[in-house]
């Protein structure tokens, strides 16, 4: 790997991940992002169950699924990387 | 680098690694780590990797947090989400799961090669599908 990449890779973590906020107050903002990924998920499950039409309740059904699967992408995206 | 410039710069990011992933793989398994190599070599991509982990230096993924969370409090307006119209719903569930990526990655301590396949894999479908609602709102 060419040095500046290695460097701005560091540069970047160093700058833009772990001092942007402490690890607690980042746990925090992760835990609080999901909270609210998961309330929406639930409107747009509600909203899908009550549309009368069928667009409507295609999209959201769909939203429902896609905030689920970045619940998910994001949990396993941290298992790796804590590992 | 505010909220609307760090996804824009980070789909591009995106696309310049998934370019070199489709040319460093076979079908298989991807090694990340000859990934991060064969950027690192191509003169053709250094030069705009460069630029753009070097914009993303500069940038606080707290403070693109804190902007989509500002835009989230102006969609709600203080009601509740049952309240929201169909559409108001659907921007704020944009705004929300590029919120919770953000987040994720503000989490995420090491950044190293696991860096490009978060954003190949995970990232870049995310945002990419979010950016026409999100940008708009955000700009």
């Amino acid at each position: 790997m060419k040095r500046w990449l290695g460097a701005l890779i560091v540069g970047y973590s160093a700058a833009a991940c772990t001092p942007a906020a402490s690890v607690p107050d980042a746990t925090r903002e992760y835990a609080k992002s999901i909270s609210e990924a998961a309330a929406a998920a639930k409107e747009d499950v509600t909203r899908c169950q009550q549309a009368d039409k069928e667009e409507q309740r295609t999209a959201f059904c769909e939203r429902a699924k896609k905030h689920c699967d970045v619940i998910q992408s994001t949990a396993d995206d941290l298992a790796k990387s804590a590992k | 680098m505010n909220a609307a410039d760090i996804i824009k710069t980070l789909i591009s990011l995106g696309g310049v690694v998934k370019d070199i992933v489709s040319k460093n793989s076979s079908g298989g398994a991807v090694d990340w780590a000859a990934v991060v190599t064969a950027v690192g070599n191509d003169p053709a991509v250094g030069a705009d990797v460069k630029r753009m982990i070097g914009d993303l230096r500069a940038s606080d993924v707290g403070t693109a947090i804190k902007e989509i969370e500002h835009k989230q409090v102006a969609i709600l307006k203080g009601r509740p989400l049952s309240q929201l119209s169909n559409s108001e719903m659907l921007q704020y569930d944009d705004l929300v799961d590029a919120k919770l990526v953000l987040a994720a990655k503000q989490l995420q301590a090491a950044f190293d090669q696991t860096f490009f396949q978060w954003l190949a894999e995970n990232a870049l479908p995310i945002l990419k599908a979010a950016a026409p609602v999100v940008l708009p709102l955000l700009l």
